[in-house]
């Protein structure tokens, strides 16, 4: 009965008790492409984390209820240092600065131009000679 | 969920057959593609015209559960375009479903997380908004506009922002079908469009621009509708079957997901080739045989 109870609350519940409480990693560099797990609470209905600054974008790959894995593809003119987002939910928008929670921007890595992807981060299909899973024939 | 494949033979006639090791070869790939997936998904359609029915059902003798030939309306259509065929097979859908492309093998099912999602695809990609790159986005709205043409206002959108992602869609497909319907509907009517064909004369021949017609559309239009909060904000979770191009391409990540994909180069590839063969002919004998009476009937004609 407990359970059932529980199950139907986690259905019922406003964004008031939904919440942000960390970001893992919590930094990378300009220019990165890098998958992160942020970890809150009621998060399974997230459609999409945003940055308000336009220069690091995202994708969702995947949710549960408490945590988000998302790819952040990070300008190589992004601002550094920390940033904000928002996780947009069915049920409305959490901010990560409500809960005192950043993503931190570092600046390139010394040598390494900008704008530069990581290895295998671009796209380059001519190159990629072997396929994906060309060993399992 | 329904397994679809799509068959366009103008552009494969065209030019599209070289990028094969040999014309046997891509034949080799059919027999596998579609054996290897209908262990998972015993629903299987083919959309083709027919030419590619001719090639694929009767000369093959590959066992579709239903044909169609609707792509014989392509006829008229320029054989870059190789994407329509693609996105004319998707628009068609009205129930769940996955989109395999020819030189993609499913060895396990797909993981329940993208068989529920809304939309899924093989893996998120990016790339330099404005250095080096198949897509070009931003010079693709640009001739458009200048041109008068037909522009959606997801692309817009995206350029503005100067979005620099797109899905890889070897495999493709979800359960928000009006949803893949409408972002279908879009790239092949702007494709199509009178109003923009000054616009992508312009741009001058890129085969690679059906990636953005594909797969870079297929990204403004999610996020586009996401912010949109239209109809389809409450239904557009987008997943994927690698996290990014770097899991994609690591052969322990692709070993655990069950998935190959001949991608680009590798369907050149010799030795891959050679596996390709080897494989069709232990696992599917009788296909592989039928394979090679139907090149030397073909050879004879």
């Amino acid at each position: 009965m407990l359970n059932k109870i529980e199950y139907q609350t986690s259905f019922t519940v406003g964004l008031d008790r939904c919440a942000i409480t960390g970001v893992e990693p919590a930094d990378s560099r300009l220019g990165a492409s890098t998958v992160v797990t942020v970890r809150g609470r009621f998060l399974a209905d997230a459609v999409d984390v945003t940055f308000p600054e336009d220069r690091v974008s995202t994708a969702v790959l995947d949710a549960a209820e408490d945590w988000i894995r998302v790819r952040l593809n990070i300008s190589p003119d992004s601002m550094t240092g920390p940033h904000h987002f928002h996780v947009l939910t069915l049920r409305g928008v959490i901010e990560s600065a409500d809960f005192g929670v950043c993503f931190q921007v570092r600046p390139l890595e010394e040598g390494r131009a900008p704008g530069k992807r990581e290895a295998g981060g671009g796209l380059d299909y001519g190159g990629m000679e072997t396929g994906i899973g060309g060993d399992l024939l | 969920m329904r397994a679809v494949w799509s068959f366009w033979t103008k552009p494969f006639e065209y030019d599209r057959g070289s990028a094969w090791y040999s014309g046997k070869h891509h034949l080799l790939s059919w027999i596998l593609s579609l054996e290897a997936a209908r262990r998972h998904y015993p629903r299987t359609c083919l959309i083709t015209d027919s030419a590619g029915a001719r090639m694929l059902v009767d000369g093959l003798g590959l066992e579709f559960e239903t044909v169609s030939t609707c792509l014989d309306r392509l006829r008229h259509c320029h054989p870059d375009w190789w994407a329509l065929g693609k996105l004319h097979a998707y628009r068609r859908q009205e129930a769940p479903f996955v989109h395999i492309d020819s030189d993609v093998y499913l060895w396990n099912r797909l993981p329940s997380r993208l068989e529920t999602a809304a939309v899924f695809a093989q893996s998120p990609e990016s790339f330099p908004f404005e250095g080096e790159s198949w897509y070009r986005p931003g010079a693709c709205v640009e001739a458009l506009e200048s041109g008068g043409g037909m522009v959606p206002e997801e692309w817009r959108w995206a350029v503005a922002r100067r979005c620099d992602r797109a899905a890889c869609c070897g495999i493709f497909g979800g359960c928000e079908v009006e949803f893949i319907r409408y972002y279908a509907d879009l790239g092949i009517r702007s494709v199509e469009h009178p109003d923009n064909q000054a616009g992508w004369m312009r741009l001058g021949g890129n085969m690679a621009d059906n990636l953005f017609i594909e797969q870079y559309s297929l990204i403004a239009c999610i996020e586009f509708h996401r912010r949109a909060r239209g109809r389809f904000l409450r239904r557009l979770n987008m997943r994927y079957l690698f996290p990014g191009p770097q899991e994609a391409y690591d052969p322990a990540c692709a070993r655990k997901a069950g998935y190959t994909h001949l991608i680009g180069a590798a369907k050149r590839h010799p030795v891959l080739a050679r596996r390709l063969e080897a494989r069709v002919k232990a696992d599917f004998p009788e296909r592989y045989e039928s394979c090679l009476r139907y090149l030397s009937r073909a050879g004879r004609r």
